[in-house]
């Protein structure tokens, strides 16, 4: 476990194994908003921090080390971080690895896909994002499942106004996948996060109209497809996290916590540089 | 006279039988869910008639003829004309004509297939926008801002929706030229979310005259991502824009109909009535 400073407040959930548990409401107050658009902007920078190292020959293990220190440095805990026994302090998911990758020591190659999912803790509340890397040159493939996937993300995003059932976020998505014969995974969602990192609000990346939870002004939650080439269809490594396709087709995720307004969605994990994480070519470091 | 009577009788008899038989036949046309067709189609005859002689394709003699055999759709396009509406939503002195048809109803059923989730149909339209004194072809945004009119102002309204309450968000849209009946159009792609009618009935509508009364329903106007094609086309000389539209939930269905009904339509000019 990398060290967290005594000076960065811990979650409560931090070294504890079992499940969070929130029965809170699902609409956070003006003052949590506001605390998340920061936790939001360091989440989103981190990752930036962290995709600006991204090379052939560069492992997960250093991308873990890069953004755990950028969280720590700017006072935010990794939410990650031993989380129910999560060991690192970002998830790293590489090709078919769709999510909860754990980082280690394997070199990255060209033309892989990496997934970083980074979450802030600070304030007492969470900005939790994701995005999907190119590491040199990626096939077209490659290349256009990840643009998919982000434009999937925000149609789903466009599609979040007061009223509407959260199901209607998943329909957007689906569709739009299903023109291109992409998988979409069903058994990882997007989630409620505020205080808690998984309130238990559950936000699905597929077409069910039984989930007929209706959106409201101030409820704050994730949206985070998951798409595949290949089968959706998922298994688990025996580290209890790694989650990958059961085909081994290559995966793509986009992520962004967001809040709902009185006329549609802002998205919390926006970078300091006011432009969202776009994702596929690896971010330059900026001159100094 | 004991020989007549009989016969007078018999005939009184065989005249109320027959009066009989008719009006069974009309109440059951009338009340009968099994007969929601046969009374959609003769009384949208009656309909389209009144509006038709108003529309933009009568006045000057311009229409698209569709062809709708086979394709699972109802079988005649019904008109219906809102000049003022598209003038005041477009802006200008505009007339606009929409013809229409939605899926078929099904066998024994006494509602269209349009109400119903499982069927490639559902929530789906097609036919023809008239556009007639934009003094111009019409531009992307006001093909896009025609069909919102049509879907959020006109359909759905119809179908007990609010248009306050009715959704139209574009979702994604592509232009492209294609050459079909002999002339130029363009034609534009789009992925809409937008209300479909599953509702379950509070009271009457007028429109279930015509899509017959859906069945209960465990949503209320859900949400669909539909699936859009219009083909436009434009003749300077009765500055008309045609816009030949199919809209449904998948875009393979959209595909077929596009393909089965919108690139074998025929644009016909007949003599302009006088």
């Amino acid at each position: 476990m990398r060290h967290v400073p005594a000076s960065v407040p811990k979650p409560p959930y931090a070294g504890v194994m079992a499940a969070e548990h929130y029965e809170g409401s699902h609409v956070q107050s003006a003052e949590v908003i506001a605390a998340m658009r920061e936790a939001g902007r360091i989440a989103a920078d981190s990752i930036l921090a962290a995709a600006s190292e991204i090379r052939p020959g560069v492992t997960t293990d250093h991308l873990d080390v890069v953004t755990h220190e950028y969280l720590c440095d700017h006072g935010a805990y990794p939410a990650s971080l031993d989380y129910r026994g999560f060991p690192k302090s970002v998830c790293t998911s590489v090709n078919e690895v769709i999510c909860h990758g754990i980082p280690d020591a394997r070199p990255l190659r060209d033309g892989d896909l990496v997934k970083i999912d980074s979450t802030a803790y600070i304030n007492g509340v969470h900005g939790d994002n994701c995005a999907t890397f190119y590491v040199g040159e990626v096939s077209e493939e490659a290349r256009l499942l990840t643009e998919r996937t982000r434009e999937a993300l925000y149609r789903g995003i466009k599609a979040v106004k007061p009223g509407r059932p959260l199901s209607v976020i998943g329909r957007v998505i689906e569709s739009y996948a299903k023109r291109f014969g992409y998988g979409v995974v069903r058994e990882y969602t997007g989630h409620g996060v505020h205080t808690a990192f998984h309130s238990g609000l559950i936000v699905l990346h597929y077409d069910e109209p039984m989930l007929n939870t209706t959106m409201k002004p101030g409820m704050t939650f994730t949206i985070e497809p998951m798409l595949t080439l290949g089968s959706p269809r998922t298994k688990q490594w025996d580290d209890g996290w790694t989650v990958l396709t059961q085909d081994g087709s290559w995966s793509a995720q986009f992520e962004q916590t967001l809040v709902v307004t009185e006329t549609g969605s802002e998205i919390l994990t926006v970078p300091s540089s006011g432009e969202l994480i776009q994702g596929g070519e690896v971010p330059q470091p900026p001159l100094s | 006279m004991s020989s007549v009577q009989p016969a007078r009788r018999r005939r009184r008899r065989r005249w109320l039988t027959a009066a009989l038989i008719v009006l069974v036949l009309l109440g059951n046309l009338a009340f009968n869910p099994w007969c929601a067709r046969w009374r959609s189609l003769a009384l949208m005859a009656g309909y389209d008639q009144a509006y038709e002689r108003a529309s933009v394709s009568y006045e000057t003699g311009v229409s698209a003829e569709m062809p709708l055999a086979g394709t699972g759709l109802y079988p005649r396009l019904i008109t219906f004309n809102a000049d003022e509406q598209m003038s005041a939503w477009l802006g200008g002195d505009l007339r606009f004509t929409v013809d229409f048809t939605f899926a078929d109803f099904e066998p024994w059923r006494g509602y269209s297939a349009i109400y119903d989730p499982d069927d490639p149909l559902f929530g789906a339209y097609l036919g023809a926008y008239y556009v007639q004194g934009l003094g111009r072809e019409m531009t992307a945004t006001e093909v896009t801002q025609v069909a919102e009119f049509d879907q959020r102002l006109l359909a759905l309204p119809a179908l007990g929706l609010s248009s306050r309450n009715a959704t139209f968000d574009l979702l994604d849209s592509s232009a492209s030229a294609i050459w079909f009946d002999d002339r130029q159009w363009t034609a534009y792609q789009a992925s809409v979310l937008t209300n479909c009618p599953a509702h379950t009935p509070e009271g009457f509508l007028l429109s279930y005259l015509q899509f017959g009364k859906p069945p209960a329903s465990d949503q209320q106007y859900p949400l669909c991502v539909m699936a859009a094609q219009i083909d436009v086309t434009y003749l300077p000389a009765e500055d008309l824009s045609i816009g030949l539209y199919v809209m449904t939930t998948s875009q393979d269905e959209t595909a077929r109909l596009h393909q089965e009904v919108s690139l074998q339509t025929q644009i016909v000019q007949r003599p302009v009535p006088r």
